[in-house]
């Protein structure tokens, strides 16, 4: 994996998709509408295009149509369409902005929802922990640091959790808060 | 007390490996500032004025003797003998160096302590009534209830990035000593007419730039839903609290602007959806935690009451300490000790390493093993038997610590203002050293009563101005610290915010000016019953601002 | 005139420490590179942003000071304090050892 692409002299790092499983193909492309999307088969469109979208659409288009959502926004028009989504990409502008880890436990923890959670933005390998738990799948990493520590396993974990949360599991006799990583 | 199983013991352990990398990373030059600083924040490390500051938490404040024996040694190996007990029942030690950390970790670790989440955007350490479990007011201890909040909210994957730092404050008790109505949450435990136990909840509290008192959203909330109802509040926050301005971003601000019904209304919405989760508390657990603050087993000591009365007959100094600093405990033959660290004319909330291990050695000795560090910046010893009290006020008295001054003018809180802080713009302590000389003479604060100074040197409040019976903050004026005054602020069960009683006044003359206030409140009381606080509530601040700044008149 | 001297902590301890003529950080402001105008208070500034840039100081910042004959006094009380260490008397005093005479 290179970590850095050469333009204009200056290094642009290269955007990776991240999951449990490890770094994977990204068949997704962010586009304004489906119109400038080409033929991709796979698109994320800004929240409002997306809405904008006809319910049948959505539903017979033969591509996939992912959502991208800003921290700012609503999730609340999406819950009733969950089952026509196939990937949210919740945006973390800034590392510390932490909304979009309440937007995703809201997605999957009380809405089932089945699709790709994307975590995108500012991710980097201190939070990458936070974010499996809070549900999401996967994360669209940018962050040198990151992107090594990733490759090498290497996330900083805690041998136990305070909380319930994805990936985790209750042990036997421990406290009803309590959860240790999943096998 | 709680004690770490192993889950806890590998949890900690986990991080302070981790922190230990970090350190080594920073020190070597692959993490810049930038990078590190969140990373430091979010174990206690600040950067001050002279020096890193190292924040160690110290849960709803209760410590065994074993703890503060090393907190001692932690003082005077790595720092320079001293440190500062803090109004979030916090020690703070000011000279560490950043390399010593991760030791400093290591050892606090060894003995079930950490500094995590004491500072950064996050769930605080949860401060409790410093008297749970002995105070004879009280209708349960809160503390089992703040250990389960404290473990639930430890790297909190969905809240170790709010808008801005949250502060949880319980109290069991209806006289509410932990200031609950200053908390982002503030939890009254209290039982309902089926003698069960559950919360009023309060929310939007806090001190800062905007001070607010929180309201009360819910007069009783059963104990099992703790942790998904405070889960519901605070993920309305994470998602709706303003990020766009850091003086904005506190929940009171969220409360203010969307109002109180309709947050409650999204708090309740929350909730219905999270109360029959995963986070419903099992009675099993509850009852758990409760076990390790189960009192422990007093034995009976009745011939205290006759060694009582008799040493105080013959000892005036003893008789003042045990009238000011101690108060009833639960059993009649023991009584609840206040250490003040308020010695007239001394630093308010620090203690020295040798300080610290002498109130280790009486703890364990006379206390049952337990101390607690109260918001006030004091300690406590929660089990002294009548009987042993004058043996444990000699010990104190040896080494400064028997001032007896609990609740009087002396017993000022401070923050470490100028002479440490980053964010100060003012002297806190100096000011604080001032007045306690001032009023120092035990005969002058006996009769003035029960009065809470409270100093800040900067806008942010850690030293709660706001909410003192006499507040100042620190500003700086064209170069000069100005001292801005507030009167009949309070933090007890019926908060108020100070009110300014005009223009600040130079450091040269602020002592000056808190004597005018304090001769104005004897000159009107209309008994010494009448604390400071009941006079000014009853006569309003125009006697003192006319003692303060001359009739209205002139003063217009 | 204001003339600014430059002043950070050091990384490894935090230790207030002050850019020197010598272009060494020292802990005391004698002898500190002084700016006279805003040439050599880009200079400093500079020096701060390498210093940090190569981790032996944090927070680096240019503060104004008066020269009062021939000693520096910082403008802000807040820089005096760093010069001078808390106002107050800190340290515990010591209870001497029971050896001592």
């Amino acid at each position: 994996m290179s970590e850095a692409t050469e333009q204009n002299g200056k290094h642009f790092p290269e955007k990776q998709l991240w999951g449990r499983e490890g770094f994977r193909d990204d068949p997704y492309i962010e586009a304004e509408s489906l119109e400038v999307a080409g033929d991709a088969p796979a698109v994320i469109l800004p929240l409002a295009a997306w809405l904008g979208l006809d319910d049948d659409v959505r539903r017979t288009s033969n591509r996939r149509i992912g959502v991208f959502v800003a921290p700012g926004e609503s999730i609340d028009p999406l819950l009733d369409k969950l089952d026509t989504v196939p990937l949210i990409a919740l945006q973390f502008p800034a590392f510390n902005d932490g909304r979009s880890y309440s937007k995703a436990e809201i997605l999957k923890g009380r809405h089932g929802f089945k699709g790709e959670l994307r975590a995108v933005g500012d991710v980097l390998v201190d939070q990458v922990v936070f974010m499996l738990r809070a549900g999401f799948d996967t994360l669209e990493v940018t962050n040198p640091v990151a992107l090594k520590r990733l490759s090498a396993s290497d996330l900083r974990d805690t041998p136990g959790y305070y909380q319930p949360g994805r990936g985790s599991a209750k042990t036997a006799g421990g406290f009803s808060w309590r959860r240790t990583p999943a096998a | 007390m709680y004690r770490y199983d192993e889950f806890d013991h590998a949890f900690v352990a986990a991080r302070v490996e981790q922190f230990k990398d970090q350190v080594e990373r920073r020190l070597s030059g692959e993490l810049t500032e930038d990078q590190f600083k969140p990373l430091r924040l979010m174990n206690g490390v600040y950067l001050q004025l002279h020096a890193y500051m190292l924040r160690v938490a110290v849960p709803y404040g209760t410590l065994s003797g074993r703890q503060m024996r090393k907190l001692g040694h932690i003082a005077r190996t790595y720092d320079r003998g001293y440190g500062h007990f803090t109004t979030r029942q916090n020690i703070q030690y000011n000279w560490p160096a950043l390399a010593d950390i991760p030791k400093i970790l290591d050892e606090l670790a060894e003995v079930e302590m950490h500094a995590m989440q004491t500072s950064g955007n996050c769930i605080r350490n949860v401060t409790a009534d410093h008297f749970s479990g002995v105070a004879a007011d009280e209708v349960a201890d809160p503390r089992p209830f703040a250990e389960i909040l404290r473990q639930w909210s430890s790297l909190h994957p969905e809240f170790s990035y709010l808008p801005r730092k949250f502060k949880i404050a319980v109290t069991g008790a209806e006289h509410d000593r932990a200031a609950i109505q200053t908390h982002d949450i503030g939890l009254h435990l209290k039982k309902n007419e089926a003698g069960e136990l559950g919360f009023a909840v309060y929310v939007g509290g806090g001190q800062g730039r905007t001070p607010m008192v929180a309201k009360k959203i819910r007069d009783f909330l059963p104990a099992e839903d703790l942790l998904s109802y405070t889960t519901a509040i605070v993920r309305v926050y994470n998602l709706h609290g303003r990020r766009d301005n850091k003086y904005k971003a506190r929940i009171k601000i969220l409360v203010h602007e969307t109002g109180v019904e309709e947050l409650t209304r999204q708090i309740e919405a929350e909730w219905q959806a999270l109360k029959e989760s995963d986070l419903k508390l099992p009675q099993g657990d509850i009852d758990a935690i409760m076990t390790y603050f189960r009192p422990p087993v007093l034995p009976e000591r009745p011939e205290g009451w006759g060694a009582l009365a008799a040493a105080k007959k013959a000892d005036a100094g003893f008789a003042a300490w045990v009238d000011q600093n101690v108060t009833p405990h639960k059993n009649p033959d023991y009584g609840v000790v206040t250490i003040s660290l308020k010695p007239i004319g001394g630093i308010p909330g620090d203690a020295s390493a040798e300080q610290m291990e002498l109130v280790a050695d009486i703890a364990e000795k006379y206390s049952q093993d337990e101390i607690r560090v109260s918001h006030e910046q004091n300690l406590v010893l929660p089990h002294v038997a009548l009987a042993d009290l004058h043996a444990v006020y000699e010990l104190l008295l040896a080494d400064g610590l028997a001032t007896a001054n609990a609740g009087l003018i002396t017993d000022i809180i401070a923050c470490p203002g100028l002479d440490y802080c980053a964010l100060a713009n003012a002297r806190s302590i100096p000011v604080a050293q001032r007045i306690s000389e001032r009023f120092g003479a035990a005969e002058r604060q006996a009769e003035i009563g029960e009065l809470k100074i409270k100093i800040s040197g900067c806008i942010n409040a850690c030293g709660h101005h706001h909410v003192g019976h006499i507040g100042i903050l620190g500003v700086e004026k064209k170069g000069e610290e100005l001292y801005q005054i507030t009167l009949g602020g309070s933090a007890d069960e019926i908060t108020t915010v100070g009110e300014i009683t005009g223009r600040g006044f130079s450091s040269e003359e602020v002592v000056d000016a808190i004597e005018k206030i304090v001769d104005t409140y004897l000159g009107l009381r209309t008994s010494k019953e009448e604390n400071f606080l009941a006079a000014y509530r009853r006569v309003g601040a125009a006697p003192f601002k006319e003692a303060l700044y001359g009739p209205v008149s002139r003063a217009a | 005139m204001t003339i600014k001297v430059l002043t950070a902590n050091r990384l490894t301890d935090g230790e207030v420490v002050w850019y020197g003529a010598d272009g060494q950080w020292r802990e005391t402001i004698e002898g500190v590179s002084i700016a006279r105008d805003q040439e050599a208070a880009a200079e400093l500034e500079a020096a701060g942003k390498a210093a940090m840039g190569a981790n032996l100081v944090v927070d680096a910042n240019l503060i104004d000071v008066e020269d009062r004959g021939g000693e520096l006094y910082p403008l802000r009380l807040r820089e005096r304090i760093r010069i001078s260490g808390p106002t107050i008397d800190f340290e515990p005093r010591r209870k001497p050892a029971a050896s001592a005479a």
